[in-house]
């Protein structure tokens, strides 16, 4: 081993070698060798992983968007977690991505600039200034260093400076939107006759055979569906209130709350005389002022009118001239000497010579704002409400959490539950998967009560969170599986199936016997041809028509279009009937104007903008190697 | 080969070490000057992209000003000789072509995206300029030019927006049964639902290749 070191280590070769290794250290550490990786993870983008907790922290994000959205409903079904789950994924992934991109194509953020963005975040804000204290304690509720928070700023505002470029640059040529003009303005030229089934059902018998052999071919579609009946125990907030003792005593407190809760809010007009004196002033000067304001004092207790006085003497500018006046005070906004002295004394009074920092002054209390005291008796109603939805908040946890334990527990019966709760066992109608009455008004509850292991295995159910103050356990009391209806039973239904798919027959054999005579040259007014029909005469109208039959007019713009003004003819079908359409002609607009095309390019902006962002970053990921995990 | 005893493979170290120790030293002192001189350049590559983050900035700023024009072609030009190395020149460019275009000076956006395609490391933004530079050539009346343009390799995710274009080339041009097929491409390879382009198919109709020849009765673009 020596010996092959001392062999290849000699000369030049020696020293790449241990410039290597020092370069390697110094560059990244030894860190990495020593971290190893345990947690599971949904995706791989270049090796890098994305946890399963970066996902979950993702996924109840996205939850909550989409709680915001859809004002707490949420669609819950599998399909919708499956989706959402799916969404998450992608996004993590082209974050990371694009993390890899910023690195790669040596994107870079100014540190002023990131600094400038951060301090104009309105949530680290206050008071329309930035706040470091804030900065801080929100950057670490969200479970972040500022440092890391920082970095991926940094990177965000990176993305969006390729994403700026990318969507601001789009362009749309003219002549696409030229050809987009063309055809937002045609208008096609279009009659139809129109031949409804109504008119045949009349006429149509339907025999047993015929629903026999109907009944025999499509039986499978008419089923009474899976149903299922369940006992369940249910918690809410309303039935523990009834059970609060009320503590007078506790009740009694909250009511000296609410009434010392009023006095903060009592607001005072007042006038003041303010002799000014500067905070660094000397000895000498405090004391003439302070005789200038006893003075002052001396003249109002004889009887000198306060407002002339002010008039003359304040040094307070915002006030002197109004004869002191400043106004409805309240609490916390006068410096605290002032507000002390303010608050003591009796409506109507003058105070004595109070010193702030301001100088000294002299106020008077001229009258008072209160809110109107409720009195206890008319306020107690409340005040229990108050009183018991605090303790409330605390136990109805405690008991949901019982609740759970108990229902997993003995998970055979919900006696235990509704004894270790005191609450009785209800039970409920049957339901199905999709519909239901009382309690299983509520998806969560169906969805619950046909989870496999509570309909199969006769256990108890999770706890199910109906809403925020309502909690149910519920067990299968019966289940009946999905069965076949009998002939019986859908007998009538069969016969109009058959006969609406009848009429249809008929309708669509009238059509085709009418195209055929149209394509064969005779006119579309013919009376001939108009048989059990209605003619309609669209005229000219372009796609976006809203007077005319949009399935009609949906397939009249995707007809070939006539050449040599021979009209071209097309059979559909329409809800409730068949449908002939004759597509007589095609006007092309006229060349756009400059305006109306710029008009087009604004409509179009966004749309090409969106398209250019996404194949940008269809690429990017195309150059990453990305792995999902099969199970999410 | 083996050594018998401990003294001897002592020995060896010390007389490995006597030969090799000049090297040794000097490796060290290379990997750690190495080590300061590649963040020292780390460091002033920072900064360099900085500068031409902040220009970047600004041109995105001005970019809705069409008055601006000016002064953000000398950022831009800037940009374009100073910092050909960072994304941000080519980005820059793409944004004052779109201001040129606005403002009616098509040949010297055409310019920008050459300039992009010729210079700029990163594929997306040298891709999109080709698309880019296609459709001004397209509006010139360059259909030809479009069209070899349009022609060249793409990357994946870049063929459906190509093709569109293609369709629409083939469409001025009057040849219908091309521009279908090339739409059809198009929608097949999109992931989202795109109404427009379901639109330009729809209008083509289902033609047959005898068909192609009656169209030129419709005003063309």
């Amino acid at each position: 081993m020596l010996q092959s070191i001392h062999d290849k280590a000699k000369g030049i070769l020696g020293i790449i070698i241990v410039a290597f290794l020092a370069l390697v250290f110094g560059l990244w550490g030894i860190g990495d060798y020593l971290t190893g990786a345990t947690e599971k993870f949904v995706a791989k983008v270049d090796g890098v992983e994305i946890t399963q907790s970066q996902f979950d922290q993702g996924l109840a994000r996205q939850r909550q968007r989409m709680e915001q959205m859809f004002q707490g409903k949420i669609p819950d079904s599998p399909i919708m977690q499956q989706r959402m789950k799916e969404q998450v994924v992608e996004q993590l992934i082209i974050q990371q991505v694009m993390q890899k991109m910023v690195t790669d194509e040596g994107y870079r953020i100014a540190d002023v600039v990131l600094a400038q963005k951060i301090k104009n975040m309105k949530a680290f804000q206050q008071d329309g200034a930035f706040d470091n204290n804030s900065y801080h304690a929100i950057v670490q509720s969200q479970g972040m260093g500022v440092k890391e928070f920082e970095n991926l700023f940094r990177n965000d505002l990176a993305v969006q400076q390729l994403q700026d470029a990318v969507t601001r640059s789009s362009i749309i040529g003219q002549s696409e939107l030229n050809i987009l003009n063309q055809i937002q303005q045609q208008s096609r030229d279009i009659n139809y006759l129109q031949i409804d089934d109504i008119s045949f059902l009349s006429d149509i018998n339907v025999n047993d055979d015929q629903v026999k052999e109907y009944f025999e071919l499509n039986g499978a579609r008419y089923k009474h569906p899976e149903m299922v009946s369940i006992s369940y125990v249910e918690l809410t907030t309303d039935d523990m209130a009834k059970n609060i003792p009320v503590d007078e005593e506790a009740v009694r407190q909250l009511y000296d709350d609410y009434v010392a809760s009023l006095s903060s809010k009592e607001q005072r007009k007042a006038r003041h005389i303010l002799v000014a004196l500067a905070t660094d002033a000397d000895a000498d000067i405090q004391e003439q002022k302070k005789a200038l304001a006893d003075d002052l004092l001396i003249r109002i207790n004889k009887g000198e009118s306060f407002e002339s006085l002010a008039k003359e003497h304040s040094e307070d500018p915002g006030s002197a001239s109004s004869g002191g006046e400043l106004g409805w005070v309240s609490k916390g906004m006068m410096v605290p000497a002032f507000e002390a002295a303010l608050f003591k004394l009796e409506k109507g009074q003058v105070s004595d010579v109070v010193k702030s920092n301001f100088g000294y002054h002299i106020i008077r209390f001229d009258d008072a704002k209160l809110e109107k005291t409720i009195t206890y008796d008319d306020k107690k109603v409340d005040l229990v409400k108050q009183y018991k939805s605090q303790l409330l908040e605390d136990g109805f946890y405690e008991k949901s959490e019982l609740m759970a334990t108990t229902a997993y527990e003995s998970d055979q019966s919900l006696q235990e539950v509704a004894d270790a709760l005191g609450l009785t066992i209800k039970t409920s109608e049957a339901f199905s998967r999709v519909q239901g009455k009382g309690i299983a008004t509520n998806d969560k509850v169906r969805n619950a009560a046909f989870n496999p292991e509570v309909i199969s295995e006769g256990r108890n159910s999770d706890v199910i969170e109906v809403s925020k103050n309502h909690v149910v356990v519920l067990r299968v009391d019966s289940h009946t599986e999905a069965s076949l209806k009998s002939l019986e039973e859908v007998k009538h239904l069969i016969e109009s199936a058959i006969r609406i798919e009848k009429a249809r027959e008929k309708s669509m054999a009238l059509a085709l016997e009418a195209l055929s005579k149209l394509e064969q040259g005779e006119s579309i007014e013919n009376d001939s041809i108009q048989v059990s029909a209605k003619l309609v005469k669209l005229g000219s109208v372009k796609r976006d028509d809203t007077s005319a039959n949009k399935q009609i007019l949906t397939e009249a713009f995707t007809m070939t279009k006539p050449v040599a003004d021979k009209p071209v003819y097309k059979v559909v079908e329409v809800s409730g009937g068949t449908a002939v359409i004759e597509l007589k002609s095609v006007t092309m607009p006229a060349q756009a104007t400059t305006a109306q095309l710029e008009i087009l390019a604004r409509q179009f902006q966004n749309e090409q903008a969106n398209r250019d962002m996404e194949v940008v970053l269809g690429y990017l990921k195309s150059q990453s190697d990305i792995a999902r995990s099969e199970e999410l | 080969m083996d050594y018998e005893t401990e003294e001897q493979q002592l020995e060896a170290i010390k007389r490995w070490w006597k030969e090799n120790s000049n090297m040794v030293i000097t490796g060290i002192a290379i990997g750690v000057a190495s080590i300061f001189g590649w963040q020292y350049y780390q460091v002033e590559q920072a900064k360099h992209t900085e500068q031409a983050s902040i220009l970047y900035e600004q041109v995105l700023v001005n970019s809705a000003d069409t008055l601006k024009i000016n002064d953000q072609m000398a950022s831009v030009n800037q940009l374009e000789a100073e910092f050909k190395d960072t994304p941000y020149a080519s980005l820059s460019a793409l944004i004052i072509a779109k201001q040129q275009i606005t403002a009616g000076e098509i040949d010297k956006a055409q310019q920008q995206y050459r300039w992009v395609i010729e210079n700029a490391n990163q594929s997306e933004l040298k891709y999109l300029a080709k698309i880019r530079l296609s459709r001004l050539l397209l509006t010139n009346k360059q259909q030809d030019q479009a069209l070899s343009l349009l022609n060249e390799t793409y990357p994946e995710s870049f063929n459906g927006m190509v093709l569109e274009l293609k369709g629409d080339v083939f469409s001025i041009q009057g040849n219908k049964i091309e521009a279908r097929k090339a739409y059809l491409e198009a929608i097949s390879l999109s992931k989202s639902s795109s109404r427009w382009l379901q639109l330009k198919i729809d209008d083509i109709g289902n033609i047959s290749a005898d068909s192609n020849l009656e169209t030129g009765s419709e005003p063309s673009a």
